[in-house]
C-alpha cells in the first residue's frame, strides 16, 4: 500500500511539474529572431527618419543659397549693363 | 509529507524564476498582435522615411544643378564684363583694393587737426586725384563700387570743410563782391556753388542774396559736426541715409527728411552744401 502511495505520490508531482511548465509557456513569446527583427526594423526606421531631416536641412540650405545667388546674378548682370554703357560712352 | 514539501519548494522556485525573467525582458509580456502592431508601425515609419529620403535626393539633384547653372550664369557675365572692358580678374581685384586703400588713406586724412589738414591741402588734393581716377574706370558705375566711390568723397569734402577751420571763420564783404565769387575764394570754399552755405548761414543779414554790402561780416562756417552731414553734388536722401556715417539703412531717408524740414521744402530735392542734421 505504501509503495503504491509513494508511486502515485512521484506520478503527481510530475505531472503537475509538467502542468506548471505547460501553462506558463502556452502563450505566445517573440523568438530570438523575431525581436532581432523588430530591433532592427526600429532602429533604421529611426536612421532613415534623422537622415530625411537631415536631407530637409540640406534642402532649404540650397533654396537659401539659390535665393541668395539668383540676388547676386541680378545685381551683376545689372552692373554688366552699366559697365557696357560706360565702355560705349568712352568710344 | 516529505513529498509536499519537495512539490511546494520547487513550485516557489519556478513562480520566482519565471517572475524573473519576464523582468530582464519587455518582450515576456509581449502579445503576437502587440508584436505585429509594433512591427507594423516601424516597417511604416522605415518606408515613409526612404521614400522621403528618395524625394529629398531629386529635390537636391535639381536644385544642385539649378545652383550649377547660376554659378555659370555668374562666372559668364563676369567673362563679358571683363571682355568688355579689356581686363581680368585680378586687375578688378587690384581696383577694389586700391579702392580699400584709399579710404583707408582719406579716414586717416579726416582724422588730422584742421590746422594739419589746412597745412597738408595739397595732399587732399592728390586724394582727390586718386578718387577721380578711380571714379573714371569702367569698375567705378558697379554698384557696390559706387558707393563707395561716393563715400570717400563725401570724407574728402568733410576734410576740406574742416581744414578750413583753419582759416578765419569770417568774411568782410568788399566792394564788387557777391556771394557766388566769395564762396569761390580759395580760403572760402572754393566752389562758387558754395554760396547757398553763406546764405542760409547770415540769413539775418541777407535778406535777398543778390543784395550784399561792404562792411557787412558773415559767418564763414567750417566744420560739419558729428550729427552733421555736408551734401555733395550726386547726392540724394535714399544715398545719404544709406551711409554707413549717418544710418547705415537707405530706407531711413524719411528720419533725415522729417529732421530736416527747415532746410528741405521737398524730400527729391537737396541742394550741395546743405547740412544736413542726423537724429539719432
Amino acid at each position: 500500500m505504501k509503495k503504491y502511495f509513494n508511486a502515485l505520490n512521484t506520478s503527481v508531482l510530475i505531472l503537475f511539474t509538467i502542468s506548471l511548465f505547460s501553462l506558463s509557456s502556452c502563450g505566445w513569446k517573440p523568438s530570438e529572431e523575431d525581436i532581432k527583427k523588430l530591433e532592427e526594423t526600429k532602429s533604421a526606421a529611426l536612421s532613415a527618419e534623422k537622415t530625411l531631416a537631415d536631407k530637409k536641412k540640406e534642402v532649404k540650405d540650397l533654396e537659401a543659397k539659390i535665393a541668395a545667388k539668383k540676388k547676386d546674378l541680378e545685381k551683376l548682370k545689372s552692373d554688366k549693363d552699366k559697365v557696357m554703357q560706360s565702355v560705349e560712352t568712352a568710344k | 509529507m516529505r513529498s509536499i514539501k519537495t512539490l511546494i519548494t520547487i513550485s516557489v522556485f519556478f513562480f520566482l524564476t519565471s517572475a524573473l525573467y519576464a523582468q530582464s525582458y519587455n518582450y515576456e509580456e509581449m502579445t503576437q498582435e502587440q508584436y505585429n502592431a509594433y512591427l507594423a508601425e516601424w516597417q511604416g515609419r522605415l518606408d515613409a522615411g526612404n521614400s522621403g529620403i528618395s524625394e529629398q535626393d531629386a529635390t537636391i539633384d535639381e536644385l544642385n544643378k539649378e545652383l550649377q547653372s547660376m554659378d555659370a550664369e555668374y562666372g559668364q557675365t563676369w567673362n563679358d564684363i571683363f571682355a568688355a572692358t579689356g581686363t581680368s580678374q585680378e586687375e578688378y581685384n587690384s581696383y577694389q583694393d586700391a579702392i580699400s586703400q584709399l579710404k583707408k588713406d582719406v579716414a586717416a586724412f579726416l582724422a588730422m587737426s584742421p590746422d594739419q589738414i589746412y597745412q597738408n591741402a595739397a595732399e587732399l588734393d592728390k586724394l582727390q586725384a586718386r578718387l577721380t581716377e578711380l571714379q573714371n574706370n569702367h569698375f567705378g558705375v558697379m554698384s557696390e563700387n559706387e558707393a563707395d566711390l561716393n563715400e570717400i568723397a563725401s570724407m574728402i569734402e568733410q576734410a576740406r570743410g574742416k581744414g578750413k577751420s583753419a582759416v578765419p571763420p569770417s568774411y568782410t564783404v568788399q566792394r564788387g563782391d557777391y556771394l557766388w565769387k566769395i564762396a569761390k575764394m580759395p580760403d572760402i570754399y572754393g566752389d562758387a556753388y558754395a554760396w547757398m552755405r553763406i546764405y542760409t548761414s547770415n540769413k539775418e543779414q541777407i535778406k535777398d542774396p543778390n543784395l550784399i554790402y561792404p562792411n557787412q561780416s558773415f559767418l564763414i562756417p567750417r566744420e560739419v559736426g558729428p550729427n552733421q552731414h555736408l551734401v555733395v553734388r550726386g547726392e540724394y536722401l535714399y544715398k545719404i541715409a544709406g551711409y554707413s556715417n549717418v544710418y547705415g539703412n537707405a530706407f531711413q531717408w524719411q528720419k533725415l527728411f522729417e529732421n530736416n524740414k527747415e532746410v528741405i521744402t521737398d524730400p527729391n530735392i537737396i541742394f550741395p552744401y546743405q547740412v544736413l542734421n542726423i537724429a539719432r
